[in-house]
């Protein structure tokens, strides 16, 4: 990857990662209700991965995927005021943190793990059988690996040949459960076997390695090759949500040796090799604060979802 | 007019619907080649090809899912869950997918889904394979359920139900797939949201639902050989539910009898005695009568089955109750 | 510029918190994310960040005191 591209990825990290401790500390002041999921770490997998898709493709997320909704495109404004409850998000503030559609850029994220797996087979589905070349994309984490609807809808895709790219993102934990010892196969992607699927595990912290396994497995899903599942080997550095008693399942000593291997510091090294000055980075970084600074600003101002829009929308009355 | 069967109503409705708008497709279990369990989508496949009738793994949660995502996309899936006993397995799609969809997208997403399945016992299978379960789903913002007890009436309301854009669970009986019964050739609709008065009558009113709406026509027509007047209706849509009908018919007769096969407790049918007791109050000579299943598992057999759900004998027996 | 570090809510029943600890001294120079505090609620120990880069001028609660979330309890001073 040349130094321009690889720089226009660590922007996007670095600003995914400012945009999550913005929503973080505002979730530490309860204007951010809910639980509050952090992608600190995982930022490679966004940007790397994500970033890739237009926006007639569609993404499935999940409880931790508002960094997801951010990379495929949707306006980090639109994403903070729904999870500040306010008319302006893109659930009109009635989905919040967890689980909220963005109609118009294609994401449909949801708190029930693994359910978006069968979604995006269905929505793969309809994307092939009218013709276009665009992909279903779903996102989703160790945990859901274990539900019934991931092996249901992996066979599905796997059957019907359908353009949809599964991205497991291995964070090593589904909330204090260590991967190690709720999954009986290791690697993940060994999984793929049963779906006659390339087994494909790629270093989550890597943005380039992400990226490149991401283009393959969305080409081949463009072209008619069918689907892909991508374990993701990543590690979030931060609790399941904010607040939770992180001390129960892991130690300090872990999370410090991961944090060195932060994907934004891993692509900051590399782009200092390739030329890249400090400054120059030191001014993107300032630039995302300055508009994330703007961002909160107006949102806070943002007025809350009323009592007449949450009892909106419920079913389409009858004529 | 064509003497056919609900089966052989349904297929007509499915092929209707499938030439009308290639959006609409079958998904399920052997939905295609075999046709679906008791033969109602049979020749689809040959006719449509498996773009359209597509049968699907064992996975009630794929299937589900898959009628999810799709219909997010344009299409507009009849997604069957073979038997309703199934459909535990594909509720969190339904519930908290086709449910929400539209609301948690501000209204811009559409979940145009027919959720076909069938319940009820009279074929010997069982307790898990004979239950009725449609108030799980009517309590569920979001859903329409509807609950076809004819020939006629499932033809008018799959149609219907296709056409709409509410996800609809649309609950079908195993014992009336080969009940038969004249329907037109020519196209007709049967509005959702409209319940049905199938006899006219003046002493009680019987509200009741999918098999037992024969059961009790049946028993109105023994009672009016004494003299007594019973007036049937099947809601037809258990959700929304057509209160308007039922209170003017109760407020006429002043006497109310609900049966349904699922049991009483938390069932729809408290829905319906609920309804009629606050808007006929004044009216009411005596309390609302519930004749239903009996709180227990659908027995093995084709006696003891028969024996714990409502009967002709039972309602005509409740009916002679009510209106002495 | 001086900016005040409230009692963060760590989790929805949080509604108190006690710094059991202050980890940095009046005067220090903290980076932002650096650990300045140890946090006790009724459910865990947390550690408190920073939240922007300064000196710590100011801790406004006594240690072992329990106070409402949202409550100020340090100001840092901003270089300009």
């Amino acid at each position: 990857m040349d130094k321009k591209e690889l720089l226009g990825l660590y922007q996007k990290m670095l600003y995914l990662r400012l945009f999550d401790d913005m929503c973080r500390n505002l979730k530490m002041q309860d204007i951010v209700w809910s639980g509050y999921h952090p992608s600190t770490g995982q930022e490679a997998v966004a940007a790397g991965v994500i970033s890739q898709l237009r926006k007639e493709d569609c993404l499935l997320g999940n409880h931790r995927s508002h960094g997801h909704a951010v990379a495929k495109g949707s306006s980090s404004r639109a994403i903070l005021t729904e999870m500040m409850g306010r008319q302006t998000g893109v659930s009109g503030g009635l989905g919040g943190a967890m689980q909220f559609i963005h109609a118009e850029n294609n994401v449909f994220c949801g708190s029930i793990v693994g359910s978006g797996i069968p979604i995006a087979a269905g929505m793969g589905l309809a994307l092939k059988q009218k013709g276009t070349d665009h992909v279903a994309m779903s996102i989703f984490g160790d945990g859901a690996c274990n539900t019934g609807a991931f092996h249901e809808g992996l066979n599905l895709a796997a059957i019907w040949k359908l353009p949809v790219v599964y991205i497991l993102e291995n964070n090593q934990f589904a909330e204090a459960m260590p991967v190690g010892e709720f999954v009986a196969c290791s690697p993940l992607s060994k999984r793929a076997r049963a779906y006659d699927l390339e087994e494909i595990t790629v270093d989550g912290n890597d943005v380039e390695a992400v990226h490149e396994a991401a283009r393959k497995a969305i080409e081949k899903a463009r072209s008619g090759g069918g689907p892909s599942l991508i374990e993701a080997y990543t590690y979030r550095t931060r609790g399941h949500y904010v607040g939770d008693p992180e001390n129960t399942y892991r130690t300090k000593e872990e999370v410090k040796e991961w944090k060195k291997k932060c994907p934004i510091l891993q692509c900051k090294n590399k782009l200092l090799e390739l030329g890249a000055a400090e400054d120059e980075l030191e001014d993107i970084k300032k630039d995302i604060k300055t508009g994330l600074k703007e961002d909160q600003e107006w949102a806070l101002e943002q007025p809350f979802a009323t009592f007449e829009q949450a009892t909106d929308h419920v079913w389409i009355p009858l004529q | 007019m064509q003497n056919i069967t609900y089966g052989e109503a349904l297929g007509q409705a499915y092929r209707e619907e499938m030439l009308r708008d290639e959006n609409v497709y079958l998904v399920g279990e052997d939905v295609g080649r075999w046709g679906s369990l008791y033969r109602a989508s049979r020749g689809l496949l040959e006719e449509f090809g498996p773009d359209r009738v597509k049968d699907a793994p064992l996975s009630e949660a794929a299937i589900a899912g898959c009628a999810v995502g799709s219909a997010a996309m344009g299409m507009r899936p009849i997604a069957e869950i073979m038997y309703i006993d199934f459909i535990s397995i594909a509720m969190d799609q339904i519930v908290n997918h086709a449910a929400k969809w539209h609301q948690l997208s501000n209204g811009k997403v559409k979940m145009p889904i027919v959720f076909r399945t069938q319940g009820g016992g009279g074929r010997r299978n069982s307790s898990q394979h004979s239950q009725s379960l449609e108030n799980w789903f009517v309590n569920i913002p979001g859903l329409i359920v509807v609950m076809p007890s004819s020939p006629y009436d499932i033809k008018g309301l799959l149609k219907s139900s296709v056409r709409n854009d509410n996800p609809v669970v649309f609950i079908e009986h195993k014992s009336l797939y080969f009940a038969k019964e004249d329907v037109p050739t020519e196209e007709y609709l049967i509005p959702l949201g409209k319940a049905h008065v199938k006899r006219e009558g003046e002493d009680v009113s019987i509200i009741a639902t999918s098999w037992m709406v024969g059961f009790a026509l049946e028993a109105a027509k023994q009672l009016s050989n004494e003299g007594v007047s019973c007036e049937v209706i099947d809601p037809r849509t258990i959700w929304p539910l057509d209160k308007e009908t039922i209170v003017n018919s109760v407020n006429k007769t002043k006497r109310c009898i609900v049966v349904t096969e699922a049991p009483a407790e938390g069932g729809w049918s408290g829905e319906v005695a609920s309804v009629v007791s606050e808007q006929c109050f004044d009216m009411l000579e005596k309390p609302v009568k519930r004749n239903t299943g009996l709180r227990t598992g659908i027995p093995y057999g084709p006696v003891l089955e028969l024996q714990v759900i409502p009967s002709v004998e039972k309602i005509v027996k409740d009916v002679r109750e009510i209106i002495s | 510029m001086k900016t005040t570090v409230t009692m963060p809510k760590y989790g929805e029943t949080m509604e108190e918190g006690i710094v059991t600890e202050w980890t940095v001294d009046i005067g220090d120079t903290v980076e932002e994310g650096d650990i300045i505090a140890e946090i006790e609620t009724h459910k865990s120990v947390f550690e408190l960040e920073a939240p922007i880069s300064g000196k710590m001028i100011e801790f406004l609660v006594e240690t072992g005191q329990s106070v409402p979330v949202n409550t100020p309890i340090a100001v840092i001073n901003t270089s300009s």
